[in-house]
């Protein structure tokens, strides 16, 4: 990030990496604006920052420190964190180490659930969490299965490494839960001898229960579990893959088939209960339409690669009628976009993304009137079809809406407002459960432990899809950032809390190589309350994978006796067990 | 991160370049592609005050065959060793060890002298050299030597070079007809340095049996090692699934892995047994046995 | 300081080095061509690629004396009167998202369709497995790899199929 401080205009403008400008410029004011850093005169410049998945959220120290550089001797400051750096000293995203118990009926009725965590923060608590929420949204973890009882409780521990709790393209701790129950779910199918898909069926929350209130306090918005689970089983072809363990079971051959069956909680979310240092978790759009009927939109969140630009703008597009090829649009720059949150925890389409369609309707409302007025009708009169305004019955008379935008500058009523801009501050009204069944086949080498990804399927259900390419885009590379914590990365330290893999030749990113070639589906479930009934998408694929590709490792090991391995497992660990149930022997 | 200051040379001739060595002593680094020596230097591990880069000089990359033997230039880039039909053809092993080194990119600067004279366990040439019963060729001031492979890694990144010299030049005896070789390499991700790594060159007589065997090991031991006991277990005998394991189980026991973030003594050990294994077998078929 | 001519996308350059500047600090901080990315420092992940005499090479692993007299070839120099077929690639296909990655990946992959005009998609994924992306999972990737491929083969290339 670079600073670039003015001392003729006390004016700071910061270009920097960061996934939410707004909130960052203000948490700056509050610190320091009583040394002359006042929030007009702070602009922060977000242009295309690369990835961000959570750890471009905080504040971080190398950032103060950089502004108070370039304060103190009033020349622009460039701060670099190199990779080794990144790694060793930024905020980690989790250490939890979880203790769950799974009540259920002998035949596999689930009960209750219990889950007590111990988490390690570090030297100081970097999760940027809502303020009410100081574990995340943690307690989604009753999963996407019905019963009355659960209860979640969590230490938070301070130790020596590097502050803890950053999401890593994680809504506020919803991979830890999602892991916990999806674990359990197995660890029960296992336990009574069941099917695991069949277990999950009976267990599901119904289509017709939704919305859905679970014991631990949500209130899920919509979701049809089986026919996601049903989908991906028929997909990958799961009856099938089940006789072929067996029989590879028998010649000692080691295969295992994993799903999981998560529900997410995106969306942040409502101003009752969410807010960050105060500010509630609103998001913003601002359209300004020109004269010829090209459009500029203005967003508080920032896009990284999601592709904002191209979904908002369809989404404006399809609700004014504008081409999106006509529709520009920019966030990132504090002094012109409205005020946001930023984007993280799946929450752009969910807030932002409405935040549009409300401000286009208000555009819509107020072409209407102009419609009316040119057309010499009532608005109650004039029908809509996206472009154009028509007369009921006479659809050869109609106003397109470029000529409607074109008459708000150049001949509207008198007494309206000159001008066709909207802008709109959207507090959903709930979060968005997104939701999915994603199934992992895997094949280990007995030998070596070596563990092979056969095939995965993942469907998912994210409500409305905007735009398809961009969905399946951010489920695939949700996936691959989901294998990583499965199987590669972890940050290791010796017992003198020296990090033992500080770079990426040590921290194990998946390549082309590892990472299988995704096979991606959906249902289509809307979300009941967001005005297109999109639901947000980005980070399922990330919450959903690891439990997926854990419970196929360990099925692949559970005839000898295996019932858990924790996270990422690797071929050493996978070995260790061979040789420790006698499979394979050491030299 | 950025390197201590060096000073710079780039001689276009080996004359030049060995005088330039003679110059400045053991304060002197060469380099050729740059890929063990820059990472190094990037950290810091390595600060040479004079950095002779001799990728400049001409004539020093070539694969061909010539009177008994493979002849590599110590210049080739892993990427010609990869693309190499002769490669391909008649020496598969070199084939499959250059295929995963490192990656593509690394490999089109990366080269086989470079590879070897680094004197790192961990790098693969090393064991298929070894397992091919090489020999290098030194060049330095009073002309060059030929070193066999066995008497080339001394130890940790340790090599019989003495610090006025440059390898030139690899050779590798023709394999006579009926031969193969296998590298297999284990590793925690594409790219990576072997978790342990094997290298297996045979030869079968007409009857079947084999005739001439090498195998080798990358990173369980301070310095690239043969399993001299293993080949010895096979040389002279019929191939059988259990004499197999029984070499494989000898170069397990023979190597001397260290515990470290890729796995447990223990682990190398069984991954060195099972490559073995599985290198023998492959090799013998490309034998055609 | 040693003196140095790189001809960097087809301009000879020539300029005073360090011989310790790394040649991607040259072509960012001294040419400022800031396509090429710096991503892990270790050439682990590729986002420094640039094609050196036509082959990829990973630019923070190469001190910039060793690129003297060679042709230096940067992502702002790939486009020809329009897009390479790489570069069309990876925007029909949605080959790339938050775009670190991009610049480093295309040259590198510009380098393996040189010299494998038409490789499977096992030959793409070890072909690029020197290049780390975060965002695509590389499905995409390998797609858009395959529109340029074809292309390049003078192929017409239908529109990205619709997703299912």
């Amino acid at each position: 990030m670079s600073p670039d401080f003015d001392p003729i205009e006390a004016h700071l403008t910061m270009y920097m990496t960061t996934q939410a400008p707004h909130a960052i410029r203000t948490v700056i004011a509050l610190v320091a604006g009583h040394v002359g850093l006042s929030e007009e005169k702070i602009r922060v410049i977000a242009s295309d920052i690369g990835g961000g998945f959570g750890g471009k959220v905080p504040v971080y120290p190398g950032y103060v420190i950089a502004i108070a550089a370039s304060v103190l001797i009033g020349k622009p400051v460039k701060w670099i964190e190199d990779r080794m750096e990144n790694l060793q000293a930024d905020s980690f995203a989790r250490d939890y180490d979880m203790t769950c118990e799974l009540a259920a009926t002998k035949d596999g009725k689930i009960q209750g659930l219990r889950i007590k965590t111990l988490a390690d923060h570090g030297y100081t608590d970097a999760a940027a969490n809502p303020s009410k929420y100081p574990a995340g949204m943690f307690s989604i973890c009753t999963g996407s299965y019905d019963y009355g009882v659960a209860f979640t409780e969590m230490d938070a521990v301070y130790t020596n490494k590097p502050p803890g709790g950053v999401a890593y393209r994680c809504s506020f701790r919803v991979t830890e839960a999602v892991h916990a129950i999806e674990r359990m779910v197995d660890r029960l199918a296992l336990e009574i001898g069941k099917d695991s898909a069949q277990l999950r069926m009976e267990n599901f929350i119904k289509k017709e229960q939704f919305p859905y209130h679970s014991p631990l306090g949500w209130e899920y918005d919509s979701g049809d579990y089986g026919p996601a689970l049903q989908k991906a089983m028929d997909i990958i072809g799961y009856d099938e893959l089940r006789k072929e363990q067996a029989e590879k079971r028998k010649n000692g051959e080691l295969m295992g088939i994993g799903i999981c069956s998560f529900t997410e909680v995106v969306g942040a979310g409502p101003s009752k209960d969410f807010d960050i240092l105060g500010i509630k978790m609103f998001d913003s759009a601002e359209i300004r339409v020109h004269p010829t009927g090209k459009a500029i939109a203005r967003f508080g969140t920032k896009s990284q690669g999601q592709g904002h630009e191209t979904t908002y703008a369809q989404i404006i597009a399809q609700e004014l009628g504008i081409p999106d090829e006509h529709i520009h649009i920019e966030e990132g720059d504090t002094d012109t976009a409205p005020y946001g949150l930023g984007t993280y925890a799946s929450r752009s389409t969910p807030t932002a993304g409405a935040a549009a369609a409300v401000a286009a309707r208000k555009l819509r409302d107020k072409a209407r009137k102009i419609a009316a007025y040119l057309l010499e009708v009532s608005e109650e009169d004039l029908e809509w079809e996206v472009g154009k305004f028509f007369v009921k019955g006479a659809p050869e008379k109609s106003k397109t809406i470029q000529e409607l935008v074109f008459a708000a500058y150049t001949n509207h009523p008198q007494g309206m407002e000159a001008g066709f801009e909207a802008t709109h501050y959207y507090d959903p009204p709930n979060l968005t459960f997104p939701f999915g069944s994603y199934i992992c086949v895997v094949d280990i080498d007995k030998e070596t432990g070596s563990i092979k990804i056969r095939r995965f399927v993942a469907i998912d259900d994210c409500g409305t899809i905007i735009n398809p390419m961009i969905v399946q885009g951010q489920i695939h590379g949700g996936l691959t950032q989901g294998l990583a914590p499965a199987m590669f990365e972890e940050l290791i330290y010796d017992e003198d809390g020296n990090m033992l893999n500080g770079s990426f030749m040590d921290y194990l990113v998946p390549t082309s190589v590892e990472s299988p070639k995704w096979e991606t589906g959906h249902t289509i479930t809307p979300c009941p309350h967001h005005p297109i009934g999109a639901k947000g998408v980005g980070e399922s694929p990330t919450v959903g994978a690891p439990p997926a590709i854990a419970n196929a490792i360990i099925d692949a090991l559970s005839h000898l006796g295996v019932t858990h391995i924790d996270i990422p497992i690797t071929p050493l660990k996978v070995w260790n067990i061979l040789v420790e149930k006698g499979v394979i022997e050491a030299v | 991160m950025i390197p201590q200051a060096f000073n710079y040379e780039a001689p276009t001739t080996l004359a030049g370049a060995i005088a330039l060595l003679q110059k400045y002593g053991s304060d002197a680094k060469i380099m050729s592609g740059g890929h063990s020596l820059i990472p190094m230097m990037k950290l810091r591990l390595a600060t040479p005050e004079h950095v002779i880069d001799i990728s400049g000089i001409k004539g020093m990359e070539y694969i061909h065959e010539e009177g008994g033997y493979l002849k590599i230039g110590a210049l080739t880039k892993e990427v010609a060793l990869e693309e190499s039909k002769l490669i391909h053809s008649k020496y598969p092993l070199i084939t499959d060890a250059t295929k995963m080194i490192a990656d593509p990119s690394v490999r089109n600067l990366a080269t086989v002298g470079g590879n070897l004279a680094h004197g790192d366990a961990a790098n693969d040439h090393p064991a298929v050299m070894l397992a091919l019963r090489a020999s290098v060729l030194a060049s330095g001031p009073n002309g060059d030597r030929e070193i066999s492979i066995d008497d080339f890694f001394l130890g940790f990144f340790t090599t019989a070079l003495e610090p006025d010299e440059i390898l030139t030049e690899i050779r590798i005896p023709i394999p006579p007809a009926r031969s193969g070789g296998a590298y297999l390499k284990m590793e925690r991700k594409v790219g990576d340095y072997a978790t342990a790594g094997v290298a297996v060159q045979l030869s079968l007589d007409a009857s079947g049996r084999c005739h001439q065997i090498g195998i080798a090991l990358t990173n369980v031991s301070a310095a690239s090692m043969r399993s001299t006991r293993a080949e010895e277990a096979l040389r002279g005998q019929t191939l059988s699934d259990d004499l197999i394991q029984k070499a494989a189980t000898m170069a397990a026991q023979d190597c001397d892995p260290n515990a470290d973030l890729r796995g447990s003594v223990a682990y190398k050990r069984s991954i060195v047994k099972t490559l073995v294994t599985r290198a023998i077998h492959s090799a013998v078929e490309r034998a055609g046995a | 300081m040693a003196n140095i001519t790189v001809h960097i996308n087809g301009v000879a350059q020539t300029l005073d080095v360090e011989p310790r500047l790394l040649l991607v600090h040259l072509i960012r901080e001294n040419l400022n061509l800031t396509g090429t990315h710096i991503g892990c420092d270790t050439s682990s992940c590729g986002a420094c690629t640039v094609l050196m005499d036509g082959r990829s090479v990973k630019s923070c692993t190469v001190y910039a004396v060793q690129a003297n007299g060679k042709e230096i070839m940067t992502i702002e120099g790939l486009a020809q009167g329009g897009l390479h077929p790489l570069q069309e690639g990876f925007k029909e296909e949605h080959g790339l998202q938050c775009g670190f990655c991009t610049p480093g990946m295309i040259m590198r992959c510009v380098d393996l369709l040189e010299r494998n005009p038409n490789p499977t998609e096992d030959e793409i994924r070890w072909g690029i497995s020197g290049n780390l992306c975060r965002c695509t999972g590389y499905n995409n990737i390998v797609k858009a790899v395959e529109y340029a491929a074809k292309k390049m083969q003078g192929a017409e290339v239908p529109a990205a199929e619709t997703v299912a």
